[in-house]
């Protein structure tokens, strides 16, 4: 699959190509030599090109996605403590941008009452942050800060052939909430540089190129979360392998892994969330209830 | 598994840090004794800690339980990285 059968996917492909007028932050390793960028902070002591083979990509896919947009990137090292990244958040939320992407995360299980969280959910109130799900499944509970957050929009990943990918992180939260939000593909390839790219930082570009679109139409970040949910397609998941019992007589080991597989049978809603990004449905509907309609 | 954020060694013995100074068991978690159970199989410990909701960042060694206001919580101080990415099966093959 390349970057324009992933775009078709999420119908964005029509919507490509544009972005004028949007603004979209990056908080991540570092930019794309090539690819144009508004303004930028850099956080570490190199220099704005990355060097780790990640936000150069997620730089990429953005701006593919939206030529005409003003791109601003956070420069962060990776790892980066927590209280280096609230300080990204911060140089982020000057901007006020339309959507904020961010393709890092922790793996530890929180209910959303860490800083970064917190944080996080404070620059919700100004801009559509996407965060990345993260690589942490199948197991449960890996989804992690920021993207466990209350007001941020988690983004999961599918296969190519958009199914849920086995890597992408699973809810719930600490507290019980439902994660990731919505999911988008992954392991699509970057068509001149034949790099295939692989885990939840990159499909969560492609929703933030959308919430962008929507939130620059509409800006109310809280309004283009919802409905870049509710407008996601169902994905159908298959939650138990129950090809352990064979034939008509269920046996007592059989009945016993029977229990134990549906004590951990995961909701679907923590696997895929609400289902696969539709851009073009998000985008219409922020038109309509843009002009009143 | 995955570490809990508020699982807090002092000195010998574990802390909740969602409700200090309690001790991290069972029936103490908030997050019930299922995901206690799950919680508790891995765990890393962090040398700073935050003092929540103030955002105060404190090294660990620093931590004490008797000083907390009321309402205080402790979080572990934890770091965000890019791309790691866990192999699956479909990739070993």
């Amino acid at each position: 699959m390349s970057l324009r059968q992933a775009l078709d996917a999420v119908r964005l492909l029509d919507r490509a190509g544009g972005g004028e007028g949007c603004r979209v932050a990056i908080i991540d390793t570092g930019a794309a030599e090539d690819a144009s960028l508004r303004g930028h902070v850099n956080l570490t002591n190199k220099s704005i090109t990355d060097t780790e083979g990640h936000g150069e990509y997620v730089h990429r896919i953005i701006h593919r996605v939206l030529p005409e947009a003003e791109i601003y990137l956070v420069k962060v090292p990776n790892p980066v403590p927590d209280h280096l990244f609230i300080t990204a958040i911060h140089e982020a939320m000057k901007w006020r941008p339309h959507a904020v992407n961010i393709s890092m995360g922790s793996e530890m299980a929180t209910d959303g009452g860490d800083p970064v969280s917190i944080y996080t959910d404070r620059l919700a109130s100004v801009s559509v942050v996407v965060c990345a799900a993260g690589n942490g499944g199948p197991r449960p509970l890996s989804v992690g800060s920021p993207a466990c957050s209350r007001e941020t929009l988690a983004v999961g990943a599918v296969n190519m052939k958009l199914r849920p990918w086995s890597s992408s992180s699973r809810g719930p939260t600490l507290d019980g909430r439902f994660k990731p939000d919505i999911v988008a593909p992954t392991g699509y390839y970057l068509d001149d540089l034949g790099v295939r790219l692989v885990g939840t930082s990159f499909s969560t570009p492609l929703a933030t190129s959308a919430a962008a679109l929507a939130a620059s139409i509409l800006p109310r970040p809280m309004i283009v979360r919802r409905l870049l949910q509710l407008t996601a397609q169902p994905i159908p998941v298959t939650l138990l392998n129950l090809s352990f019992i064979r034939g008509q007589t269920v046996s007592r080991t059989s009945l016993h892994r029977l229990l134990r597989a549906l004590a951990f049978s995961p909701d679907p809603r923590n696997i895929v969330g609400m289902g696969l990004l539709n851009a073009g449905d998000t985008i219409a509907e922020a038109s309509r209830l843009a002009s009143g309609g | 598994m995955v570490p809990c954020i508020y699982r807090i060694r002092v000195e010998d013995r574990f802390v909740c840090g969602a409700r200090p100074p309690l001790a991290c068991t069972r029936g103490v978690c908030p997050f019930g004794p299922t995901f206690w159970e799950r919680l508790i199989k891995h765990d890393t410990q962090s040398h700073m800690l935050w003092i929540m909701p103030e955002l105060k960042i404190i090294r660990a060694s620093e931590l004490d339980l008797g000083s907390l206001e009321p309402g205080a919580y402790i979080v572990k101080s934890v770091s965000l990285s890019a791309g790691r990415r866990r192999r699956c099966r479909s990739d070993r093959r």
